[in-house]
């Protein structure tokens, strides 16, 4: 029996340019994900730790996280373990100036990003061919290894499978000729999803998703596998190894009759570590302006980011707006009168700046909020 | 709204003195330096600050500055104080007992409000009904000193909107202001001498651009050749197999090829003396991996390398043969034996026709001759053919034969590099094989660098680069065993069986030189920053968007407004009248142009700017406009009106008209005047105005107002 934690898609040193002065808390974050791992991987006691493609973010990751990296190897290595990187579609350069054409990881088992390949491993004398390969243009390709002895274990890396393994698990793997492959444990990556696959009930295939999310979407707990695979038999366990939650939700804010209420709500779903992307949709009862409300609530979580989706301009509130003779109230008509002549998205671009002029105008003097 | 008081404490002139106002007229009287004009701005600068608080801060106290205002409507007591050394204002209210509470107080900025300030100017919106120093000084307030320049279009038609959309307006400036930080390029003509974001974005992103170039052409001249450096040749139709993986089989190379494949080290050795040892030791620790060798040549290696190339070569060269041997045992066969039946038939047909024509044995005879020659040629073929068959078949036997044991001899060589640790593919084997003397001079350069060199060497050692493809490693230390890889496998399954084919076997294990992974690294830094600028570049134009928004929807609907609902004609009207009565009927008629600019008619009936006439009418009419303002938008605060000497430069018969259209004013609201004149002291002892009485010294002025108020009295009845 061979054990292998398995993880993908670390994406480490990432740009996160849409976080912006947040980025580098995330790059932490990632650092500190993959420490975790190297824990997980000598404390679980495993015989090798692979990583199914983009290790890295970028070829050309900075100094501080390669040498993270080659500490963190260097540290499985140290306690008997291999680890063995397949280069992904996001870390290998097409040019040999990429962190992998570097040779900067001693001890590592770095796979041929560019084509299939087969290294043969003596693991307390169990043979173990490891075959690597990544889908193109739909088509899977394995290195054809004629030396495999039935008592040998065959294991299959696969950098990216087809794109309908994303969509139906079970289609791909039914199309592909499993039995001509002859894997007993097939490792993909490439997916930033976790998935199993089974063919007649056997677990056949493992797919450990991104540690660390790194956009909304790759929400909630995320893992890294263990894999105990024999000639006989695959058993895979999660271990949840993820810093920081990623979380999506949305309010309906039709039923708040105060923005010190709504705050109170939002932060009531904070947690230091929770990553949250709000969606906040409906006609609201009271003027809700999302930067404002989002600044009010922050604190409560690791990131809040509000998307604001209210319609203001066909609620009650507006209605109510238009019946007086203020300026505020001729500004509701003219937005009103306007939106009916723009695009969906201009009119959400309206919406937002009539509240804000609403809130501002709440807000007194020079509507500074 | 009244004012009731004003108290001040050590501010300017005055030490401590309570000036206090009465409902109706009210005349504040002195002879020239008494202090008529700091009470003025005292006003003024209780509410909303003074530009230059020192001024009034006299230099004997200069610790303590302050004044207070009491404003009074119907049962309500407003106190607002301000501290012109430490800036604090306490606004304070009358509850239903009577006692002042307070109501806010803080240290508000009024020129740039932070939320102090907007909440303290929202107060006085509240209580005034309006909230800005200019409006207030120039058109409610009528402070001749700080508003000058009396009232300008744009505050013309704040003041003719209501309230509220006075503050729109002002929120559509900052909301100007806050897209002009953003972008420059904007609708309304305004022009910012300040780059903006987007600009300076726009602008970075140039250089991030051009330095993305030159990084990019420094890289591309520094890196070595990719495709050229080790190339192999695979050949489908000779494929052979090795070991027990199959791979492309490396052919008999030309010397071209050959020289192709050699190793070429991107610096010469004998710059290389001249560098530092620790440098040159790096750059040959690279070239050394470069080699595809192990650091430590194994004895046996270089004899494999050589027996196994010769071994090579002589298995190419006859498989070279074999296959021609091939070809030419294919080619060789029995001779056709249809072109002799043919020659034969054509033979007995001819003797057939001549023995027709002559009776005799003469054509058989020359038939059978024919036919015999015929067929004793075509039996010399067939031997010959059969003799050549049987010669080409024992040689291509041979040749098996000897490729068979050339084979096993490759089989036997494989053993061996297994036995020292590697496992090269035939590529590596040649790439080995060729680039073995330039190793073997790397580690002999190494060597001597770190003889004479040992203490750089130890604290420079660098790690030694580990092909992915011969990673040999065993940890006896292991908490799971011992583990051993054997790489045999690197050519891709695509590029079998395509005979003729280049691929490159090893463009991408050069290592990089420091000053090439310095320009990576800055590249990479260049496109992350470029990312980065992209996405704020994209949300500042959404947030430009939402702000354009926003001031198109504010100034689309203020247009609308002020020509449908400013009351623009009533205000037109209340002028009018105002500058009939201060004009005894001279002026009658005054309109405003669209940009709310006030225009007479000129002596031929064409209408004229207001800056056209003397300033004796520019006087008048800023005074009109004062007052028409008030009545129009400061029903029902009511603002008092607070005039500085507004007889100085009128005629005795246009001061009768100014003061009965104030003492009209003043059945309606407060108003305040300022004179040293002493007719108008008399007028106001005559009529029972409230007086107070300033002094040009003395520790008091107003202490005794009531007394003065009673001896002035006297003294008009006298």
């Amino acid at each position: 029996m061979i054990r292998i934690l398995q993880t993908s898609d670390l994406h480490l040193d990432a740009v996160f340019p849409e976080l912006d002065g947040f980025a580098a808390a995330r790059r932490a974050d990632q650092m500190e994900t993959f420490g975790r791992i190297v824990e997980c991987a000598i404390r679980q006691k495993v015989h090798l730790l692979v990583v199914a493609g983009d290790l890295f973010a970028s070829p050309w990751p900075s100094d501080d996280v390669v040498a993270t990296v080659r500490n963190g190897f260097q540290r499985l290595c140290d306690h008997g373990i291999l680890p063995v990187v397949l280069p992904g579609g996001s870390d290998t350069s097409r040019c040999a100036d990429g962190i992998f054409d570097r040779q900067v990881f001693e001890g590592t088992l770095v796979l041929d990003p560019h084509g299939p390949e087969c290294v043969i491993l003596d693991i307390e004398g169990q043979s173990l061919h490891l075959c690597s390969s990544r889908s193109m243009d739909g088509r899977i390709t394995w290195p054809s290894e004629s030396s495999a002895e039935s008592a040998d274990i065959r294991l299959g890396v696969l950098c990216r499978p087809p794109s309908t393994a994303e969509e139906g698990m079970s289609g791909w793997l039914d199309d592909a000729p499993w039995r001509e492959w002859a894997f007993d444990y097939l490792i993909c990556g490439g997916l930033h999803h976790y998935r199993q696959w089974h063919i007649d009930g056997s677990l056949v295939a493992c797919c450990s998703g991104t540690p660390e999310g790194l956009a909304f979407g790759e929400n909630g707990e995320r893992y890294c596998v263990v894999a105990s695979v024999g000639a006989e038999a695959v058993t895979v366990e999660k271990v949840p190894v993820n810093t920081r939650i990623l979380k999506d939700g949305d309010i309906e804010v039709q039923g708040f009759s105060s923005r010190e209420e709504l705050v109170d709500r939002i932060r009531r779903l904070g947690h230091p570590d929770i990553m949250m992307r709000l969606t906040l949709t409906g006609q609201p009862a009271v003027l809700i302006h999302a930067p404002l409300v989002q600044r009010q609530a922050a604190d409560a979580f690791y990131r809040l980011e509000i998307d604001d989706r209210i319609q203001f301009m066909n609620s009650p509130l507006a209605e109510e707006y238009t019946q007086g003779t203020s300026v505020s109230g001729l500004l509701v008509s003219k937005a009103r009168e306007l939106a009916s002549h723009r695009s969906e998205k201009e009119r959400q671009v309206l919406d937002r700046a009539l509240r804000e002029v609403l809130v501002r105008c709440q807000a007194g003097v020079g509507g500074s909020l | 709204m009244m004012l009731q008081r004003l108290e001040l404490q050590a501010f300017g002139r005055f030490r401590d003195e309570v000036v206090e106002f009465a409902p109706g007229m009210n005349l504040v009287s002195g002879p020239n330096d008494s202090g008529k004009t700091t009470l003025v701005q005292a006003v003024t600068a209780v509410l909303f600050g003074a530009g230059q608080a020192a001024r009034f801060v006299p230099w004997e106290h200069a610790d303590s500055c302050s004044a207070a205002l009491v404003w009074t409507s119907n049962d309500r007591q407003v106190r607002i104080e301000r501290d012109f050394v430490s800036g604090q204002v306490t606004c304070s209210e009358t509850d239903e007992s009577g006692d002042f509470k307070h109501v806010f107080r803080g240290f508000p900025e009024s020129e740039a409000p932070d939320a102090e300030g907007t909440a303290y100017l929202s107060y006085l919106q509240s209580l005034l009904g309006v909230s800005r120093r200019d409006l207030f000084q120039a058109l409610l307030y009528g402070d001749p000193m700080e508003g000058a320049g009396g009232a300008s279009p744009e505050h013309l038609k704040a003041c003719l909107c209501d309230g509220e959309a006075v503050h729109f307006n002002e929120m559509l400036k900052t909301l100007q202001e806050e897209y002009l930080a953003i972008s420059s390029a904007n609708s309304w003509g305004e022009k910012t001498e300040e780059t903006s974001a987007l600009e300076h974005i726009a602008l970075r992103l140039g250089e991030l651009e051009k330095e993305w170039f030159s990084v990019q052409e420094a890289i591309r001249r520094r890196e070595p050749p990719k495709a050229g450096a080790f190339v192999g040749t695979t050949s489908g139709d000779e494929e052979a197999t090795v070991g027990h993986v199959a791979s492309g089989q490396v052919s008999e190379l030309s010397p071209e090829e050959e020289k192709a494949q050699e190793y070429h080290p991107v610096d010469d050795a004998p710059e290389a003396s001249a560098k530092n040892p620790v440098t040159r030791r790096t750059e040959l620790e690279a070239e050394l991996a470069k080699t595809g060798l192990p650091k430590k040549i194994p004895a046996q290696l270089p004899e494999l390398l050589i027996g196994c190339g010769e071994l090579r070569q002589t298995l190419a060269e006859h498989k070279r043969a074999l296959g021609a041997r091939q070809e030419e045992r294919r080619r060789c066969h029995f001779p056709a034996w249809q072109k002799p039946l043919g020659g034969l038939a054509a033979v007995w047909g001819a003797a057939w026709i001549w023995a027709r024509t002559q009776s005799s044995f003469a054509p058989v005879w020359g038939g059978l001759l024919l036919s015999a020659s015929v067929a004793g040629w075509y039996a010399w073929g067939c031997l010959q053919a059969r003799r050549s068959g049987q010669g080409l078949d024992k040689q291509i036997a041979g040749l098996e034969e000897q490729i068979g044991g050339l084979q096993e001899q490759l089989t036997d060589m494989k053993d061996r590099f297994e036995a020292i640790g590697l496992s090269p593919s035939p590529v590596e084997m040649v790439r080995m094989q060729k680039n073995l003397p330039r190793h073997l001079q790397i580690l002999e350069e190494l060597e001597k660098i770190e003889q004479e060199y040992p203490g750089n060497i130890e604290n420079t050692a660098c790690t030694s680069p580990i092909a992915s493809e011969t990673v040999t490693a065993s940890v006896g230390q292991s908490a799971v065993g011992d583990w051993e890889i054997r790489a045999e496998e690197a050519m891709p399954v695509d590029d079998r069986g395509q005979g003729g084919n280049e691929i490159p076997v090893e463009s991408s294990s050069s290592p990089v030189s420091p000053g090439l992974e310095e320009l990576l690294a800055a590249r990479c830094r260049i496109e992350a920053e470029g990312e980065v600028l992209r996405v704020r570049e994209s949300r500042l134009k959404a947030r430009a968007e939402i702000l354009i928004s926003a001031c198109s929807l504010i100034r689309e609907t203020l247009d609308d407004r002020s020509w449908s609902d400013c009351d623009q004609e009533t205000f037109i009207r209340l002028l009018g009248q105002v500058l009939n009565d201060l004009t005894g009927g001279g002026i009658e008629q005054v309109r405003l142009t669209e940009c709310f600019n006030v225009e007479l008619p000129g002596p031929d009936g064409a209408w004229l700017p207001v800056e056209r006439f003397s300033s004796g009418v520019r006087t008048l009419v800023r005074m009109a406009l004062c007052l028409a303002l008030n009545r129009l938008r400061c029903e029902p605060a009511r603002l008092p009106m607070l005039l500085d000497d507004p007889l100085g430069s009128f005629d005795r018969k246009r001061r009768g008209l100014v003061m009965k259209v104030l003492e009209e004013c003043a059945a309606g609201q407060q108003v305040i005047l300022f004179s040293h004149e002493e007719a108008l002291r008399r007028r106001a002892t005559r009529e029972g105005w409230h007086l107070v009485s300033l002094r040009t010294a003395g520790p008091s002025v107003a202490a005794n107002n009531e007394e003065k108020n009673h001896d002035d009295g006297q003294l008009s009845f006298l």
